[in-house]
């Protein structure tokens, strides 16, 4: 089942003299449960699709359908809504709140909904995040790592369409990194969640079902391993 | 309490500083609301409570109404309470005032002598139909002598005219013919014998009860409502509903149209035809009626007093500054604390927060803090004007002699301005944060950057400044520009609160100038004067001056002398551009000053007393003021008025202005003077200076002014007053005057400086916030500095240079303002006077020193608390 679709999407900055064409209308789709690692040089346009893909920022051209859903036909409040249910961010900057502890981070997307999860959900969310005796520790209590396994529970409590990681492991040493690339892939076999990650690892490429490449905004190459 | 607001009470918590800094501003900006609505409340209640203490509680008197219409009142809705007093009759005293040769005997019932304006000197009240209360005007101005514990007996009886009318207290005295005070056209009839006691000395009794012209002394027994019978006087009380309906419901019970009368009352102007209809109702109207139409205005539209509305007024541009003032302050408050949150908001939104959820976050964090400061500041604003209230009746408690004071009142309507208002200056403080926050977009938290907006204006410093105070310097001056817009709001607070500072106490020190100015113009401590009837009167006033602690005295008898022809001085006509009338009268007053004072006088001049009959010396230098049209400007000039020479004659005629006796006057002048006699250097007009002994023989008057110098006001006063005990006169104690009027002006001081601290304080918690919040966000800066080898005293001097750039800044704008306005104050108050403009340097000293010493403590607090910060944990708390 297609769960996402891109189509045409240009993003241009700037203006005139200045301008930069970020993306040239690029169009894919994604299939329900697939894992997807997006990898190109340094500003080829990876982030900014990105962001387009979960509606963080506005296109300037061509479409994205989630769920079939046409995203950007939604208002900013909406797309806030949409984003919060359907989608899970995951960036290299943690991006924690670094006043609320582990559990109270990961809580945040839920409570914004006025919803809660039980407690066993919850546990079994830390446990396969390895952070159930870390849960009432704030962000500079924590390891880099245990940060961004944090912010992945962050991502999957709300159970989301997509999850959208942009260089997960950009700021992590090695093992950390590989620590992070297992559990994405875990909730990806496990849970069947549909995944799209940002990365300039080869070796973490590899682990994807399918791994496009970005070259000026354009898609150079799509593989499929 | 969901995630979002928990978050909103952790980042408080977190700052606690900031938020209670924050509260504490909100917390003044009500208090100062509540206190300022609390005395005007207060202030209104207060004229109300004097109104009652003056003439009773009562709306309306309606008088002799028969005692069976009374119980129909009694019944009515909007009554609150009725008090009923008995005309029992009138008896002839031995009074010296012929228009009142009665005394006028009332019943009081209980609730009477509580409720209306009885006002007890000594004694007790009647408790019995046999105890009396006599007024204290009965000895003052009837000359009747009558004491507490005295037993007297009245022939009680009708008073009625000639043609055997009946007459009450509405009534004055009636005249046989045109030719008054010559024959009574009324006596009192079907006299019985009655005696009482006198058990209490009253104040004489409000207009209500004793109209001025009434022909009777009130004296006051005690009766009981039961055993009345026959006509009353009813003192009624409206209900709080029914009080607005006072007119309508007293032209009903009048039995006459209510609409006229309504509106003559409302203080409408009617038409000629319209005043002759209402007079025409009035006069079919079935009983005499007073209203307490003040009492009425005040209970029902306190605005109608032309008096209470400029008050109102004043209070309306007070409360606006304080709520201007305080939305400024209060909304950096919100914008710092929403810039730093600006990564977390962006967060927030990149995981699905609507702009809503975040405005009402910030609106949230607004009411968290509005739900300390207002009712903090209510309790606060309450306790200030509690106690300002205190303070206003020590400094006043004698300026009004008629026993004004202020109350404190607690007022639910100033409860429900301050909040009010405190909802509307936090949500307007908080408006634009939240606009702000809401605007932040996901990308803002990705960026990392948002907060550091860096301007690619290419900034220098002054080379002067490098070398002056070196590399801190130049640090701490582009930092200044570079933060402008952040450190405006910082300079703009101080600019304010220096330039009000300035102003008011260039104003409070130019009205105590006028009250030296004021005690240098009078030459006396004491002035008496009185029309004296008799020589026995005139010798009891004269005998004043030789009192203990009389020092100098002029005891001054003026007349006017009329004289034909033209004399005054050309200069004079031309200045004031008077033509004058070469055969019609003019005017020069004749002064005497006691023999005493005159013979000083004589000898100050170089002239022997003993040969000043029929002649006089000519005081008329005067300053003569100009008003000029066309330049819209006063100009004064100090000239002579007349054109009298020494040896010219004046010849004129003198009147009496009781008798209209005329007397021949002739004087010659013997000198021409600038300085007049003790006690008349505050008089402007021209003055013919002669002996007593020439006065005699050219003037008749009954009115004489006695003017003594002291050195103990207070007790000559008090020596004064036993000795002119029971006559009419009118003492003014200079001193004392000159003691209320700094007490007033103190008072005053109290109320603006009050004002202006509690404003400045409001823009200190601003200040306080911005700076050490941009203290703190410069951290990593520092850390930086002192990581390429800045020594602490380096350092520390490059934090006191800050101060100094930021202080200089905010006074280079705030003390010429200052002046400006100080002197914008000097030019409407007091140029007049011709004092020159005096610059407020004190002011401004205490401005500057102030400014200073609060920025430097600011900033060393600050630094205090970041340098305590280790380094490393700066630098990786940045990358959460
Ligand atoms: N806000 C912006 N204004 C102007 N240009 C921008 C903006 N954001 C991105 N760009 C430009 O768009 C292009 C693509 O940027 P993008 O961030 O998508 O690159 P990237 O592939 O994610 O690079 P990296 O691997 O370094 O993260 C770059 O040339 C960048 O300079
Ligand atoms: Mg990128």
């Amino acid at each position: 089942m297609e769960i996402l679709r891109v189509e045409n999407l240009t993003k241009i900055y700037g203006k005139d003299a200045a301008q930069v064409v970020a993306l040239d209308h690029v169009s894919f789709s994604v299939e329900k449960g697939e894992f997807v690692a997006i990898v190109g040089e340094s500003g080829s346009g990876k982030s900014t699709l990105l962001h387009l893909i979960g509606g963080v920022d506005r296109p300037t051209d061509g479409k994205v359908f989630i769920d079939g859903k046409d995203i950007f036909s939604f208002d900013d409040d909406k797309l806030a809504i949409f984003r919060r249910r359907q989608v899970g961010l995951i960036y290299q900057f943690y991006n924690l709140i670094p006043i609320l502890n582990v559990e109270e981070n990961i809580m945040l997307p839920l409570s914004l909904d006025n919803r809660t999860v039980d407690k066993e959900t919850l546990d079994n969310l830390l446990k396969m995040l390895g952070l159930d005796n870390r849960r009432t520790h704030l962000p500079n209590e924590l390891s880099g790592g245990q940060q961004q396994r944090t912010s992945i529970g962050r991502a999957l409590v709300t159970n989301p369409t997509l999850i959208l990681a942009d260089e997960p492991t950009g700021n992590l040493d090695s093992k950390s990194s590989d620590e992070i690339v297992a559990l994405l892939k875990k909730s990806n076999k496990e849970l069947g969640q549909t995944i799209i990650m940002i990365t300039h690892n080869p070796e973490i490429a590899k682990i994807a079902d399918r791994v496009i490449k970005i070259e000026d905004g354009r898609i150079a190459r799509e593989v499929s391993l | 309490m969901s995630l979002l607001n928990k978050l909103t009470v952790k980042n408080l918590k977190l700052n606690k500083k900031r938020t209670i800094v924050t509260i504490v501003g909100i917390m003044l900006s009500v208090a100062l609301i509540t206190a300022v609505a609390s005395v005007y409340a207060s202030g209104l209640q207060s004229l109300i409570n004097y109104e009652m203490n003056e003439k009773g509680a009562s709306h309306v008197v309606f008088y002799n109404m028969p005692l069976a219409e009374v119980k129909t009142l009694e019944n009515n809705r909007s009554v609150d309470t009725i008090n009923l007093t008995e005309n029992l009759g009138y008896a002839s005293v031995d009074s010296k005032n012929k228009d009142k040769p009665y005394i006028c005997l009332k019943g009081f019932t209980k609730g009477s002598l509580e409720n209306l304006s009885v006002k007890l000197v000594d004694g007790r009240l009647p408790e019995n139909d046999t105890e009396i209360l006599i007024p204290t005007h009965l000895k003052t101005n009837g000359r009747v002598t009558l004491a507490v514990g005295d037993e007297v007996t009245f022939d009680v009886g009708k008073r009625v005219t000639v043609e055997g009318v009946e007459l009450n207290q509405q009534d004055p005295f009636q005249w046989q013919g045109a030719d008054e005070g010559e024959t009574p056209a009324e006596h009192i009839a079907e006299t019985v014998s009655r005696t009482y006691t006198v058990v209490g000395l009253i104040e004489r009794p409000a207009t209500n009860i004793e109209p001025y012209f009434a022909s009777g002394y009130t004296v006051i027994t005690r009766v009981d409502e039961s055993e009345m019978s026959g006509n009353a006087d009813v003192y009624v009380r409206f209900t709080k509903s029914g009080v607005k309906n006072a007119y309508k419901f007293t032209a009903n019970m009048l039995g006459i149209d209510d609409k006229l009368f309504t509106r003559v009352y409302r203080g409408e102007t009617l038409t000629d035809e319209e005043l002759l209809r209402l007079s025409d109702e009035v006069g079919k109207a079935k009983y005499n009626f007073d209203f307490n139409s003040h009492l009425i205005t005040l209970e029902t539209d306190p605005l109608g007093i032309s008096a209470v509305t400029t008050l109102a007024y004043a209070v309306m541009i007070v409360i606006a500054i304080i709520v201007v003032t305080s939305v400024f302050c209060i909304k950096n408050s919100f914008d710092i604390s929403i810039t730093e949150k600006i990564r977390q908001y962006g967060m927030l939104r990149s995981i699905g927060a609507t702009k809503k959820q975040i405005r009402k976050n910030v609106f949230f964090e607004a009411t968290l803090l509005g739900a300390f400061g207002v009712p903090l500041g209510i309790v606060l604003g309450f306790l200030a004007s509690y106690i300002l209230i205190i303070v206003s009746n020590l400094l006043i408690a004698d300026s009004f002699a008629l026993g004004f004071s202020l109350s404190f009142v607690f007022s639910w309507t100033a409860v429900l301005a301050a909040v009010l208002l405190g909802i509307v200056t936090i949500y307007f403080s908080a408006f634009r944060s939240a606009v702000k926050a809401a605007k932040v977009t996901p990308l803002d938290s990705v960026r990392n950057s948002a907060n550091i907006q860096v301007k690619s204006k290419k900034l220098s410093s002054p080379k002067i400044i490098k070398r002056l105070f070196g590399m801190g310097g130049e640090i701490s001056y582009k930092n200044l520009k570079r933060n402008r817009s952040k450190y405006r709001t910082t300079v703009i607070s101080i600019v304010v609160s220096v330039v009000v500072f300035i102003s008011l106490s260039a104003f409070m020190s130019m009205a105590f100038d006028e009250v030296d100015r004021e005690i240098e113009r009078t030459d006396y401590n004491i002035s008496v004067s009185a029309t004296y009837a008799d020589s026995e009167e005139y010798q009891k006033l004269l005998d004043t001056v030789s009192l203990d602690y009389v020092q100098d005295f002029s005891v001054v008898r003026t007349a006017e002398i009329e004289f034909i022809g033209n004399h005054y001085n050309k200069e004079y006509s031309d200045w004031i551009q008077l033509m004058p009338d070469e055969n019609g009268p003019q005017y020069i007053s004749v002064a005497s000053v006691g023999d005493k004072q005159f013979a000083k006088y004589c000898a100050s001049l170089g002239l022997d007393p003993i040969k000043m009959e029929n002649k006089a010396i000519l005081c008329d230098y005067t300053t003569v003021k100009k008003y000029d049209e066309s330049s819209n400007k006063t100009d004064k000039k100090y000239m002579r008025v007349f054109d009298f020479k020494n040896k010219d004659t004046v010849i004129g005629l003198t009147e009496n202005a009781l008798t209209e006796n005329k007397i021949n006057a002739q004087v010659e002048i013997a000198a021409v003077s600038e300085n007049k006699p003790f006690g008349l250097k505050n008089w402007s007009s021209p003055f013919l200076f002669v002996s007593d002994e020439t006065f005699n023989g050219m003037a008749e008057t009954t009115y004489v002014n006695i003017y003594y110098k002291t050195d103990n006001s207070d007790k000559l006063q008090d020596e004064i007053e036993v000795q002119l005990n029971e006559m009419n006169y009118n003492l003014n104690n200079i001193d004392e005057r000159f003691r209320q009027m700094n007490n007033l002006y103190t008072l005053i001081g109290i109320f603006l400086y009050g004002f202006i601290i509690v404003i400045s304080l409001i823009g200190v918690t601003n200040i306080f916030n911005t700076i050490t919040t941009n203290m703190e966000l410069r951290k990593p800066e520092f850390a930086m500095l002192r990581s390429v080898g800045m020594t602490n005293r380096e350092f520390n001097r490059m934090i006191r240079l800050e101060s100094l750039f930021m202080g200089t800044r905010a006074l280079v704008f705030g003390i010429p303002i200052g002046i400006l306005l100080s002197y914008a104050i000097y030019h409407f108050l007091t140029e007049e006077s011709g004092d020159p403009y005096k610059l407020p340097a004190l002011a401004i000293l205490i401005a500057v020193a102030a400014v200073f010493v609060l920025i430097s403590l600011i900033m060393a607090y600050s630094m205090g608390k970041i340098k305590k910060q280790n380094t490393i944990e700066t630098i990786r708390n940045e990358n959460i």
